[in-house]
């Protein structure tokens, strides 16, 4: 066990470097180069030829890519990703503050969509093509359907606007978190109500439900020791998954709410060319990502002994 | 045939009747602008009312639609074939090939896609061909692994052995029998992902950072009535609702297509 | 010695709807089992053996129509409702399936899957079914250390002895058992056979042994049933039937066991989906007359024997 950890961790390297080199160039995909985007940020006009060359000189850019991109690795790994061009703030600290808020508004979304999708998922599959079932399908489908963002618009119009009981936007008070809490969280249900579905149903279907059924075990049982425990691996799996990609993920949500998470910091950083922010950002959620990944890699060994962690050669999926 | 898969056809024709004939349907100039009639609501003249700027949201909407609907087409189209040449290859050429081209892409998937995607949309500053470029850019790699993935396994397959022992040439029946197999879960696999394309371009040109204005597109449009949520909810609940839509027919479709192909007959009967 | 009897089937009728039309995979099934005795029902693949045994205890699918009277110990079970009933299944009638790869929990660890039949049944301590599972483990012959293994840590052959462990955690008194040994290697075959035999013994079971393998009926068997295409064909006691079948269908299946290498009953399985006017191995029967396309035959009882043929006359 520890032997794979330590293994994927050394495998983290090189994709580390390669992921990170990528990131790097990522500037360099622009049509316009770095001085210009830069300068035209602080002088809010096309920048001279001097000027350009000035600046080049001043960061470095004059160097070639390899030495460009060792300078910014080596500050890098020493917590130092460089300054926002529009407002000055360290981009580390924006990560972590941003981080944060994402997190809350994340996680807090996911556990209510897991309190919606687990009750109504598994007696979905336990009465399979019952009236329920069929209505809880049909839900789940038109739900889908619905982009967060605008889920979340409706929620406005119905509680901030018609009702006036909830804030539209904000970050300070607890009252904040709830709208763009349900929307992303309603939102995550309906997918999960369908993988929960499928999950249980599948090992409903298997040949050692029978064999508990046989043992003289109540359905209860059946199902709590034996149908759920095994179609949690899947369950988890995703849900997994789902939690990595709150990097991001939300942005829709976070833009519509103006919620200070990854997403809409991240999203304002592109719009307006905010270098450093751009490399920082996609640097630290790429190693966030990666790591997670492997949290739930172990995770799930934990939940299936049959996942052999010899035989894998340490890929992770996204 | 059931009904839901015959819901779903209906659904995909309407929406390929408005995708691709939009402009005939269409009662106006989706670009006129008329601020004599701006933000008004439901009326004869506007079935669906006017936006900020008087233009017809009715007109709007047909062309909006097409907007997100060929880009999800044409970024599904892209991804599927980079993906099936990319997957296919490195299947077959196993080795030191395979195991370059499996690193490559383990790369690309070890980014969160849509912090990846933001990203090249945001260097390469906020357009409809951009958003394009950038979501096939940080796509294709899930479809290579799943080609791979099916290559490999049919490429195992008994009959291959058997066909190859029989005396035929190995290249040529890989050819013949391998390839037809990666079809159907190619195209499910797509077909799964228009919906999720669909969804991501919205969702991007929501936050500014897809197709700008004034070209109509959904999330786009969604985007700009933000202002308006008080006075003219109509501008954000119409666009969204065709989302909906949209999303909708295809969720269904591939919900009743995989039914189809996989009949529920099969485990019926095994006793 | 008049013979106690444990279980009764009469007139069990098996159908399957499915949405393409019913199958009928049991049609008036009657047979009996004896306290103590191992019956063993034999047929080819999809002759529906497995579903009448499965039928028992109710572990069909839930398209399963399932019509007739089952008695056991006398009291018909048949009409019992699920909580009644689940007194009964595992406590009292276990059964043992074939690929016990698939019907074991992957993710328990085995003795807990042993304890838990236990518990389940009698009201115990865990630290009581623990003992008990372990003494189970030994009883067939498993090391002890395996308690904490999980099923895809065995081979084939443990696999079943963790089954069969499971099986009789409640010391039942009929074991159902689905092909056992089907899907293992010969060697292993012979000894989860000859455990069976050890453990029938020790404890008096009955034994209801669905099996295709006639090496098998002839090691264990005390009386056969000859099942085919929903029928049952034959019933006989085992001596009687390896010295004289009397139903065409039975002595066409001796004749392969005698010729494995050359001899095959010509024609295949019907499908299920068809209901019969006539006999249904008449297409396959080298004993037909005009009279088995159209008319179907009953069963008719000779001593001990009962046939199901119009060409096998009572003398």
């Amino acid at each position: 066990m520890l032997k794979y950890i330590f293994r994927r961790l050394l495998y983290l390297i090189p994709v580390m470097i390669i992921t990170s080199f990528i990131a790097y160039m990522l500037v360099y995909l622009s049509p316009s180069s770095p001085a210009q985007i830069i300068l035209k940020a602080r002088y809010t006009s096309e920048p001279t030829q001097e000027q350009v060359e000035d600046f080049n000189e001043e960061y470095g850019f004059d160097k070639p890519i390899l030495v460009q991109y060792t300078t910014w690795l080596n500050k890098a790994m020493h917590g130092d990703l460089g300054k926002s061009l529009t407002d000055g703030s360290d981009v580390w600290e924006d990560f972590i503050y941003s981080f944060k808020a994402s997190a809350k508004l994340y996680f807090s979304s996911q556990i209510l969509a897991l309190f919606i999708a687990l009750p109504i998922g598994v007696y979905s599959a336990f009465k399979a093509n019952s009236l329920f079932d069929r209505f809880s399908r049909a839900y789940s489908l038109v739900g889908i359907s619905l982009p967060d963002f605008w889920l979340g618009m409706i929620l406005v119009y119905i509680f901030s606007i018609t009702l006036n009981i909830l804030p539209s936007f904000g970050y300070t008070s607890p009252k904040n978190l709830i709208l763009p809490m349900l929307a992303l969280g309603l939102s995550s249900s309906f997918s999960l109500i369908r993988l929960v579905r499928t999950s249980v149903l599948e090992v409903l279907h298997l040949n050692y439900i029978r064999t508990a059924r046989s043992k003289g075990l109540s359905e209860g049982q059946i199902m709590m020791k034996h149908a759920l425990r095994n179609a949690m691996i899947p369950i988890v799996t995703v849900l997994g998954i789902h939690l990595t990609h709150f990097i991001g993920g939300a942005v829709a949500v976070e833009s519509m709410f103006a919620w200070p998470g990854l997403g809409n910091f991240f999203a304002k950083a592109a719009g307006s060319q905010d270098i450093p922010v751009i490399q920082g950002f996609v640097l630290l959620s790429a190693i966030f990502f990666i790591i997670a990944n492997l949290i739930i890699d172990i995770i799930c060994k934990q939940l299936d002994p049959r996942i052999d962690f010899h035989n894998e050669s340490g890929k992770n999926n996204g | 045939m059931d009904n839901h898969l015959k819901t779903g056809l209906v659904l995909i024709l309407v929406l390929a009747a408005i995708v691709f004939a939009g402009p005939l349907i269409a009662p106006y100039d989706p670009f006129e602008v008329d601020m004599s009639v701006r933000l008004q609501g439901i009326s004869l003249a506007h079935t669906m009312g006017t936006d900020q700027l008087g233009r017809d949201l009715f007109s709007r909407l047909i062309y909006a639609t097409g907007t997100s609907v060929k880009i999800s087409l044409v970024v599904v189209a892209a991804s599927m074939t980079i993906g099936f040449i990319f997957g296919s290859v490195a299947a077959f050429l196993g080795g030191a090939v395979d195991e370059f081209l499996m690193r490559i892409i383990d790369v690309f998937m070890a980014f969160p896609t849509k912090i990846f995607t933001i990203a090249i949309a945001g260097v390469l500053g906020a357009s409809a061909f951009n958003i394009t470029l950038a979501l096939i850019f940080t796509s294709w790699a899930s479809y290579a692994r799943m080609v791979r993935g099916c290559v490999l396994t049919a490429k195992q397959l008994p009959f291959i052995d058997a066909s190859v022992a029989l005396g035929a040439n190995r290249h040529y029946t890989i050819v013949k029998h391998v390839l037809p197999s990666v079809f159907q879960p190619l195209s499910t696999f797509a077909f799964q992902r228009i919906a999720h394309t669909m969804m991501a371009i919205v969702g991007l040109s929501f936050i500014g950072l897809g197709v700008q204005p004034p070209t109509p597109e959904l999330g786009a449009m969604i985007n700009e009535s933000k202002n308006f949520m008080t006075t003219a909810p109509h501008l954000f609940i119409f666009p969204g609702l065709l989302i909906s839509y949209v999303v909708f027919s295809f969720n269904i479709l591939d919900d009743s297509l995989r039914d189809y192909w996989d009949p529920r007959i099969k485990s019926e009967l095994v006793l | 010695m008049k013979k106690e009897k444990l279980l009764e089937v009469e007139q069990l009728n098996i159908k399957f709807t499915t949405s393409i039309g019913d199958v009928n995979v049991s049609d008036d099934i009657n047979f009996t089992l004896n306290k103590g005795e191992t019956f063993c029902i034999v047929g080819e693949s999809g002759c529906g053996k497995s579903v009448v045994a499965l039928s028992l205890t109710r572990l069909l699918p839930e398209n399963a129509v399932i019509n007739g009277l089952v008695k056991f110990e006398g009291h018909p079970i048949s009409g019992l409702d699920e909580k009644a009933f689940a007194k009964i299944r595992g406590q009292k009638i276990a059964t043992i399936f074939e690929q016990p790869m698939s019907c074991i929990n992957p993710v328990m660890r085995i003795g807990d899957q042993i304890a838990e039949t236990y518990r389940a049944n009698f009201n115990c301590s865990k630290k009581e079914a623990k003992l008990q599972a372990i003494k189970k483990l030994e009883e067939v012959k498993m090391p002890v250390n395996r308690y904490n293994a999980y099923p895809h840590e065995l081979s084939g052959g443990m696999q079943q002895r963790v089954m069969i462990a499971i099986a009789l955690a409640c010391n039942p008194q009929l074991l159902i058992a689905d092909e056992p040994t089907t899907s293992l290697d010969v060697t292993v075959q012979y000894q989860i056979l000859e455990l069976l035999q050890e453990l029938k013994e020790k404890y008096h079971m009955t034994i209801l042994m669905i099996t295709h393998d006639m090496g098998v009926v002839h090691d264990m068997a005390d009386r056969i049933g000859v099942m085919y295409a929903g029928n049952m064909m034959e019933i006989s006691e085992r001596e009687d039937f390896f010295k004289k079948p009397l139903h065409p269908y039975a002595v066409e299946l001796l004749n392969v066991v005698k010729d494995p290498c050359h001899y095959t009953i010509p024609g295949a399985v019907p499908n299920l989906m068809e209901t019969f006017t006539g006999c249904p191995f008449e297409p396959r029967c080298n004993k037909k007359t005009a009279l088995c396309k159209t008319n179907k035959p009953e069963s008719v009882v000779m001593g001990e024997r009962i046939v199901r043929c119009l060409n096998v006359v009572p003398n």
